[in-house]
């Protein structure tokens, strides 16, 4: 049998994360067939197209709209290298501050050296004054540890206070798979980055 | 631990055979008939890897397409589980532990065995390599934390390969700073590891009514050291584009009772390798997950009185023994309350 377009729409759902070639299928044949999931989809397009990211702190915005994360209290800013990571911070309610996206770790396997990195947008906003201190909250692997150095290295001429969460769990785990309670507490433990 | 049993299906010679085994078992057979491979079947399912094959898809049955083995293990007190190893052509690899697949790394997390075979006059004669898995498997015997330091480091020589092989270098300084408490604690813990196996191994050769004993030298650089050394190496490394530096290059010696390798007989560096077996055996024992021992045909180099002394030392071990012998048993070389497995061509 040849699926012709059936497929095309299986194979491009199939680029979206998460999704397996069943929900694939599922979400394809009701986009084919409802009204309604024709419409979410035009709406996500336009969403889509309003969305940009802050050039200060990697943060998403609607296009002309001032961004939501940079009018927080930017004494205390808070690296993360996700968008997930940011998340699963923000939903301890313990963390007031601003954040910054990073974009990801130094991995050069992954193609991700220091220049492709926002440390220079974080260097700019600290720069611009007002920043006590900056929290680096970044996984205890190699490629963590590696960013840590260079943050630390990039912001020190600036004297402002950089410090890193408690490490204290375990390694290799990821900011996004630890509990509330787990972050909550590395948070308050950080630790001076000397 | 404990192993029960263990099922092979299509693995090298066998098509499909089961084995039972008990607290001390002899594997007895002519040359060819499988007491190797049977050895080599439950590394596989314990360890998931061959210690003859680089691949484990070598252990295909010629004529099949892929093999399966499974074991049945105590790991531990009550805590039983189903083991799992099953490769392809393709080199598709599969391990599983009660029907989940498991990482090789979570496998060697809960099982504990020492392997003592012919490869291992290599570990006192050969190159490094060998003897930094001893210290590597000794280290991670006393702390199962040493697993996770020594990926992160593996993980940390993979990210500046690929970094020395791309166009850009900058990031390398900050690898290189991220590893050094890895590098310094990998050595402190070979380090602590090796001081234990020479321990262990005087006292089985004393055992044994010998006067042995075993020095193992390593690079004990650590800390700003290590960091003045790999800041030396980068501008080699950049022009060459491979790592030139660490534990995993690190260069370990080894002496026989004061004497180096090559200036020993093979039958006192075939008793040492032995020795060195039983040690980690002892000290994995200690820190509280006793092992398994396989032991294949070690005794080949050693004269009867060494073999003799090597079999007491083995039957003296608190821990279940797995021996292979191309000796019929009846020659004198099975104990009363032994498993035999007597295999044929
Ligand atoms: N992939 C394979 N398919 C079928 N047979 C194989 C395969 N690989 C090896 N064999 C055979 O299995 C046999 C058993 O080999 P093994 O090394 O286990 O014997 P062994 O009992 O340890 O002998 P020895 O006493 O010489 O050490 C050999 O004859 C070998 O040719
Ligand atoms: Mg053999
Ligand atoms: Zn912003």
């Amino acid at each position: 049998m040849d699926y012709g377009i059936v497929r095309r729409l299986v194979e491009t759902l199939r680029r979206l994360p998460g999704v397996s070639q069943k929900l694939a299928e599922r979400i394809a044949f009701s986009l084919l067939q409802d009204p309604d999931a024709q419409r979410a989809v035009a709406e996500l397009s336009t969403i889509l197209d309003g969305a940009s990211s802050c050039a200060a702190c990697g943060w998403f915005i609607e296009k002309g709209k001032p961004c939501a994360n940079c009018a927080r209290d930017r004494r205390v800013i808070c690296v993360v290298e996700s968008f997930s990571d940011l998340i699963g911070i923000d939903r301890t309610g313990e963390f007031t501050g601003s954040f910054h996206l990073l974009g990801g770790l130094i991995a050069p396997l992954e193609g991700l050296l220091p220049e492709d990195l926002t440390g220079d947008a974080l260097l700019r906003r600290v720069e611009a004054g007002g920043v006590e201190e900056v929290i680096l909250a970044l996984p205890a692997t190699i490629e963590g540890e590696a960013t840590v150095h260079y943050l630390h290295e990039l912001l020190a001429p600036t004297g402002v206070t950089v410090s890193r969460i408690a490490r204290g769990m375990p390694s290799n785990s990821k900011i996004e798979y630890l509990d509330r309670k787990t972050i909550g507490h590395a948070l308050r433990e950080r630790v001076k980055v000397s | 631990m404990h192993l029960e049993s263990l099922l092979l299906r299509n693995f090298r010679k066998f098509k499909e055979e089961q084995f039972s085994f008990g607290r001390r078992t002899l594997i007895s057979g002519p040359n060819g008939s499988g007491k190797t491979t049977l050895i080599e079947a439950c590394a596989a399912a314990l360890g998931g890897r061959s210690f003859r094959s680089a691949d484990l898809k070598e252990c295909i049955r010629e004529g099949s397409d892929h093999f399966f083995v499974k074991a049945a293990v105590e790991l531990g007190g009550l805590d039983r589980a189903e083991l799992t190893a099953g490769a392809d052509r393709k080199g598709q690899k599969k391990l599983t532990r009660d029907g989940q697949p498991v990482s090789r790394r979570a496998l060697l997390a809960a099982t504990s065995f020492v392997l003592c075979t012919q490869e291992d006059l290599e570990m006192v004669s050969g190159s490094p390599r060998k003897r930094r898995d001893l210290l590597d498997r000794a280290a991670m015997g006393m702390d199962r934390g040493y697993i996770d330091i020594a990926s992160q480091y593996l993980r940390y020589v993979k990210q500046k390969t690929a970094l020395l092989r791309s166009e850009r270098k900058s990031g390398l300084k900050h690898l290189n700073e991220a590893a050094v408490p890895l590098i310094s604690e990998i050595r402190r813990r070979r380090g602590t590891a090796a001081r234990a196996l020479s321990a262990h191994f005087a006292a089985a050769a004393a055992q044994a009514g010998l006067e042995l004993s075993v020095e193992i030298r390593l690079s004990a650089e650590e800390g700003e050291e290590v960091r003045r050394r790999l800041h030396d190496r980068m501008a080699r490394e950049i022009e060459r584009g491979i790592p030139l530096y660490g534990p995993h290059l690190d260069d370990i010696q080894m002496e026989l009772t004061g004497r180096s390798a090559r200036s020993s007989s093979s039958g006192e560096v075939a008793f040492g390798a032995f020795c060195l077996r039983i040690a980690e055996t002892v000290l994995l024992g200690e820190a509280g997950w006793p092992p398994v021992l396989f032991a294949d045909e070690i005794f080949s180099f050693m004269d009867r009185d060494r073999r003799d002394r090597a079999f007491a030392l083995i039957a003296a071990l608190p821990f279940q023994t797995v021996v292979t012998s191309h000796r019929t048993p009846g020659e004198g070389n099975a104990p009363e309350d032994c498993t035999v497995i007597a295999l044929e061509n």
